[in-house]
C-alpha cells in the first residue's frame, strides 16, 4: 500500500534522508524509531507528499510521487490520516467541529458528518467533550481529538508523528491503546517516535532510522 | 463544494476578527461614498454641459431695410451654414411682446414706434467646448448681407465649460485613487486574516483541503466586506442626495440603478482585493 523506493530528500542545511526503501502493508503496524533529527518526519512528509523526493519515488495506493500532479495531493491526503506531536487542532472551533472538518473538506452531508464524528469521538473516548474548545481539555484529550480527526474519514493509512511526544507516560499509554485499537480494525499505522523503550512493548514491526538512513 | 460550510466559515471569519472587518467595512463605505459623490458630481457636470449645449444660441439682428422676402432668404442662408441646428425668426412685434413680458412695462408708453429690430435666434448644433467653431459660425453669419449684428454671450459659458471640464477630470482621477484605495483596504485586511490563520491553513492542507476550499471563504469574506461597505455608502449617498436635491433645484437625484451599481462595485472591489491578497500571500 505504501512503498518508498530509494528515496532521497535533501534540505538546504544538508540534512534529509538518503536511499530509504520501506513499505507498509495493509493493516500493518510499523514503528519508525530514531533520535531527533534522524529523518523520521521527513519520511512521513514524503508519504503525504509535503516533500517530493529528489531521487527515488514513493507510492501510496494509486498515487506515485513521480507522476502525481499538485492538484491531486489533497485527494491523496484524504486517504491518509495524520497525527502530529503538537496536535494542530483548530483553536477557534470546538472538538466536534475540529473532527468534522475532515468531512466538510470532502463535502459530506450534515447528517453523515454528525453520525461519523460522534462515532470517531466515541472511538477515542471523548463523546462527552464534543462541545469543548481545545483549550478546555487536557493535552492527552487534545491528541485524542487529533486522532479522531485523522480517522473520521476512515483512512487506509494513519501516519503518527511522535503522537506521544508531548504527553506523560500514562497519557501516552492511553494514546497507544487508542492507536492499537484503530490498527486492529484494519487501518495501517506508521508511527514515528524516538521512544524505543515504549514501542518495543507493543506488537508491530520496528524500523530504525539514524542520520537519514535506515539502520539494518 | 459545501455552500453551507462556506457561508458559515465566512460568517465565522467576521466574528473572529470583527474589529478589523468593521474597520475595513467603514473604510470601504467611506471610499465608496466618495466614489458615489464623484460620480454624482460628474453626472451633474454632464447634465450641465448638455443644458449648455441646448442653450447655445446666437441672436442675429436684421437690418431694418430688409423686406419679408429678403428676411426669409437670409434665414435660409443662415440655416444652410454647417453647425446651425435651427433658425427661428423673431419679428419686431414679437420682440416688443417679449420685452413687455420680461420687464412688465408698456414699450410704447414712452416711445412712438417700436425701436426693437427683428432678429433670428440661431440654435447651434455644436458642443459648447468647440469655442473656435462657434466663433467661426458667428463670423460667417456676420458677413451675410442684411445682418446688422450678431450677439452672443459665450464668455461666461466658455469659462463655466472650462471649469466643468476641469472638475470632471479631477473627479475621474479621484475615482481612480478611491478604487485603488478600496482594493488596498480589502487586500490588506484579508492579508492580515491569512497571516493570523497561517497555522490553521497549513493544517487544513494536511487534512486534504483543496486550495479552492481554503480560498473560497476568504474570497466571500472580502466580497461581503465590500458589499456591506457599499450598502452603507449607497444609503448615505441616497440620504445626502435627497437632502441636497430638496435644497438646490436642478440637481440630479441618484437613480436606483446607480445605488445597485455601487453595491456591485463594492462586491467586485472586495472580491478583487481578496484575490490580490490570496494570490500574494496564500
Amino acid at each position: 500500500m505504501v512503498e518508498l523506493h530509494e528515496v532521497r530528500v535533501t534540505y538546504a542545511n544538508g540534512e534529509g534522508i538518503e536511499r530509504i526503501t520501506l513499505s507498509v502493508a495493509p493493516g500493518e503496524l510499523v514503528f519508525l524509531v530514531g533520535p531527533s533529527g534522524a529523518g523520521k518526519s521527513t519520511v512521513l512528509k514524503t508519504i503525504y507528499m509535503e516533500r517530493l523526493p529528489a531521487e527515488g519515488h514513493v507510492v501510496v495506493g494509486e498515487y506515485n510521487s513521480l507522476f502525481i500532479k499538485k492538484g491531486e495531493i489533497p485527494y491523496l491526503r484524504r486517504r491518509i490520516g495524520i497525527v502530529f506531536q503538537d496536535f494542530r487542532l483548530f483553536a477557534d472551533r470546538d472538538v466536534f467541529e475540529n473532527v468534522a472538518f475532515t468531512l466538510e473538506v470532502i463535502g459530506a452531508r450534515q447528517k453523515e458528518i454528525k453520525r461519523r464524528v460522534l462515532r470517531a469521538l466515541a472511538d477515542v473516548g471523548l463523546s462527552h467533550k464534543a462541545r469543548k474548545m481545545p483549550d478546555e481539555i487536557s493535552g492527552g484529550e487534545q491528541q485524542r481529538v487529533a486522532i479522531a480527526r485523522a480517522i473520521v474519514n476512515e483512512p487506509v493509512l494513519l501516519l503518527a508523528d511522535e503522537p506521544t511526544g508531548n504527553l506523560d507516560p500514562e497519557t501516552a499509554a492511553g494514546i497507544m491503546e487508542v492507536l492499537l485499537r484503530i490498527n486492529t480494525r484494519g487501518t495501517s499505522i506508521l508511527m514515528a517516535t524516538h521512544n524505543y523503550e515504549m514501542v518495543r512493548r507493543y506488537q508491530g514491526r520496528i524500523i530504525q532510522i539514524n542520520n537519514g538512513r535506515l539502520v539494518a | 463544494m459545501n455552500i453551507r460550510y462556506m457561508l458559515k466559515e465566512t460568517g465565522d471569519g467576521f466574528k473572529r476578527a470583527w474589529g478589523s472587518c468593521l474597520l475595513s467595512i467603514l473604510t470601504i463605505a467611506f471610499f465608496l461614498t466618495l466614489l458615489g459623490f464623484l460620480a454624482l458630481v460628474s453626472a451633474n457636470i454632464d447634465y450641465f454641459k448638455r443644458t449648455l449645449n441646448e442653450r447655445l444660441q446666437l441672436q442675429v439682428f436684421i437690418a431694418n431695410v430688409l423686406d419679408d422676402r429678403e428676411i426669409a432668404e437670409l434665414g435660409q442662408h443662415i440655416g444652410e451654414i454647417p453647425g446651425v441646428r435651427k433658425v427661428s425668426f423673431i419679428s419686431k412685434q414679437m420682440a416688443a411682446e417679449e420685452f413687455q413680458k420680461e420687464f412688465g412695462r408698456e414699450l410704447f408708453a414712452v416711445l412712438e414706434e417700436n425701436p426693437l429690430p427683428s432678429s433670428f435666434i440661431v440654435q447651434l448644433g455644436v458642443a459648447a467646448e468647440e469655442e473656435g467653431r462657434i466663433r467661426q459660425i458667428a463670423g460667417r453669419i456676420e458677413q451675410l448681407s442684411g445682418v446688422d449684428e450678431v450677439v452672443y454671450h459665450f464668455q461666461t459659458l466658455f469659462k463655466l465649460q472650462h471649469y466643468a471640464q476641469l472638475a470632471a477630470t479631477v473627479s475621474w482621477i479621484l475615482v481612480l485613487f478611491v478604487t485603488l484605495g478600496s482594493l488596498f483596504v480589502v487586500s490588506n485586511n484579508i492579508r492580515l486574516v491569512i497571516a493570523a490563520r497561517k497555522p490553521i491553513i497549513t493544517t487544513m492542507r494536511l487534512v486534504g483541503a483543496t486550495p479552492a476550499f481554503i480560498r473560497t471563504p476568504l474570497l466571500l469574506e472580502g466580497m461581503s466586506q465590500g458589499m456591506i461597505g457599499a450598502v452603507l455608502a449607497a444609503l448615505l449617498l441616497y440620504a445626502v442626495n435627497r437632502v441636497l436635491t430638496g435644497l438646490v433645484s436642478g440637481l440630479l437625484a441618484v437613480p436606483p440603478a446607480g445605488l445597485i451599481f455601487i453595491v456591485a462595485i463594492g462586491a467586485v472591489l472586495g472580491f478583487l482585493g481578496s484575490m490580490l491578497a490570496i494570490k500574494r500571500y496564500l
